[in-house]
């Protein structure tokens, strides 16, 4: 008898404005279930993929997630990498009962206990960002944005710490998801004027490498003035190209430069899988373990009923690339590593700094400046000249 | 502003009227995510701790008050009410309105919404307290000020004096003895009732 295969969701964009990122959140996602797959599956059965393309469309994220569940009957969704998506589904995985795993850095303030949240919330990568920025450079900064919810809410949470610490946001622009070249060079003009200590970056997507283009061109130095970021990962880098991208800033829970045996196991099938010109990143290593830890649950409980596996998940420790996790009952998060990263002449990024231990998820932490887990970050010794 | 009564929110005690269900206990956990203190009780108790700052209250319907509990009857120490409403009806709403919620629940509780809940009924509240607290000085004002003018009323007939006179003599009075005008005005209206009753 041929037994029949667990059926998943997944929801990653391959075309539109954030599907260079999304494309290796998908590329992880299937890697973790081809391995799994190729020990055999769980309790002997295959996982499934269903996949669709929801094009970095909120709206078709939302239909797409109700076909997955009511047609499809895949009612665990691995996926969304935007707020405005993940703002979309929600809504259908409560009404339906299905469970998302999401697997992206976003701005916290949310809880529902049809999702499980395997990226950073901002008491795990801005604050440390924030007071590592504030330490090494200086306090006046240049915020640039995508218009949309995540960097509204960063640059609070950054305008906020630096209040708190007698920094100064010296202006705060944001651009079109899809900034052209023309909206970006004005910005240069003006960076050029104020000349801030750091310009903290939140374009998300294809304008990334542009406006960083538009900095390397204008012939400005990271080390006196660099950008930093929260979504500018290996992906990013890769797109602009090292030359671009070297010396720049990204603060996330992992890079593909960590050094653990989980990691050079990951590193080396993706790149077995997609090319060896294809880089992880901090929004695919958590794709990738999602999946895993989804794997190790459902082999425990033996079936997708969304009550039982949310049951089984929540507390979950997990060993990771980046360093053994675990989901947080209380919150639906996930403890994770917060680390800093500065990309090298190769482009590759060297890390920096990074805690002692995994760190708490708190997506409802309003005062991040006192926050007693900052202290937890340790700087290498070359950081400190 | 709000991002100051978000980070207020921390410090908050909240208690949960509620049921020690599947219900209640959500909207404790959602509470403690929040970063808030919880406790929960039921039935509603008659008195409630002096610190508590928001009060979640459930089902109205099932358990309208035969008499209002002693904490919701003392309004000038009232915490933040936020009720937990499973009907629209007229009844629900005018025990709603009676109780002077901040702030709306709707059941089936879910997290979402509960935080901005939290936000705003307890934005409403202290305008509410500081407005309160306003008008009660205003009315001290108005008694005060309207005693100082039956006063002067009362020296110009009597003493046939002019009204400026009148008040300079107050005004003089409260000097020496230093006390306020509105003091002696109060007295000079108190002696002027009890001569009345004399004379009559």
């Amino acid at each position: 008898m041929i037994k029949s295969s667990w059926k998943v969701g997944v929801l990653f964009s391959k075309t539109g404005a954030t599907s260079v990122i999304e494309q290796t959140q998908l590329n992880a996602t299937l890697l973790a279930i081809r391995e799994i797959n190729a020990r055999g599956g769980v309790n002997g059965r295959r996982i499934e993929p269903i996949i669709y393309d929801p094009e970095s469309n909120p709206e078709k994220f939302r239909q797409l997630a109700k076909r997955l569940i009511t047609k499809d009957s895949a009612n665990i969704i691995f996926g969304c990498y935007m707020s405005s998506a993940r703002k979309a589904v929600v809504p259908i995985v409560e009404d339906y009962n299905g469970l998302l795993w999401y697997p992206t850095l976003y701005e916290g303030f949310e809880y529902s206990k049809n999702v499980i949240y395997t990226g950073a919330t901002p008491n795990q990568n801005s604050m440390f960002l924030a007071r590592y920025l504030l330490n090494k450079y200086g306090n006046r900064f240049y915020f640039v944005g995508s218009n949309y919810i995540y960097p509204y809410e960063s640059n609070r949470i950054m305008k906020d710490m630096l209040q708190s610490t007698g920094g100064k946001v010296v202006a705060e622009k944001y651009l079109p998801l899809n900034a052209s070249n023309e909206d970006i060079d004005p910005i240069l003009v003006d960076i050029l004027e104020k000349h801030p200590n750091v310009i903290f970056s939140t374009i998300v997507g294809a304008a990334t490498s542009k406006f960083y283009k538009s900095y390397w061109r204008a012939g400005l130095q990271p080390r006196q003035m660099p950008i930093a970021s929260l979504t500018t990962s290996e992906a990013e880098v890769t797109a602009m190209g090292h030359e671009v991208g070297a010396g720049h800033i990204t603060a996330a829970p992992y890079f593909e430069t960590v050094d653990t045996p989980a990691n050079q196991q990951f590193v080396n099938s993706y790149k077995a899988m997609f090319g060896t010109s294809e880089c992880t990143n901090a929004c695919a290593e958590a794709a990738y373990f999602q999946v895993n830890l989804f794997a190790d649950v459902l082999r425990r409980v033996g079936t997708m009923d969304t009550d039982i596996v949310r049951t089984a998940t929540l507390g979950t420790i997990f060993d990771a690339p980046e360093g053994t996790i675990q989901i947080d009952p209380d919150n639906h998060h996930t403890y994770l590593w917060p680390k800093i990263g500065r990309v090298d002449d190769k482009g590759k990024f060297q890390i920096v700094a990074e805690t002692d231990a995994p760190v708490k998820p708190d997506p409802y932490l309003v005062d991040l400046g006192s926050d007693k887990s900052l202290n937890r970050m340790q700087y290498f010794e070359s950081e400190l000249n | 502003m709000a991002i100051e009564i978000l980070k207020d929110l921390r410090k908050l005690r909240v208690l949960v009227v509620h049921p020690n269900d599947e219900q209640g206990g959500e909207i404790c956990q959602h509470i403690e995510r929040i970063g808030c203190k919880v406790r929960m009780v039921w039935p509603c108790p008659n008195d409630i701790h002096s610190d508590t700052d928001v009060v979640i209250l459930q089902s109205l319907h099932e358990h309208p008050f035969a008499e209002k509990p002693l904490w919701l009857k003392d309004e000038k120490n009232s915490p933040t009410i936020i009720a937990i409403v499973d009907y629209e009806n007229p009844t629900v709403l005018q025990t709603v309105y009676e109780i002077g919620a901040h702030g709306i629940i709707n059941t089936p509780v879910r997290p979402f919404g509960l935080l901005a809940n939290l936000v705003i009924a307890r934005t409403r509240w202290r305008k509410e307290l500081a407005l309160t607290s306003r008008v009660e000085k205003l009315e001290t004002k108005l008694r005060k000020i309207h005693a100082v003018e039956h006063a002067v009323a009362i020296l110009e007939r009597a003493n046939d004096i002019s009204h400026e006179q009148a008040y300079e003599f107050i005004r003089s009075r409260a000097m020496e003895r230093r006390l306020t005008t509105e003091d002696i005005a109060q007295e000079i209206v108190n002696a002027d009732k009890t001569l009345e009753v004399n004379v009559k």
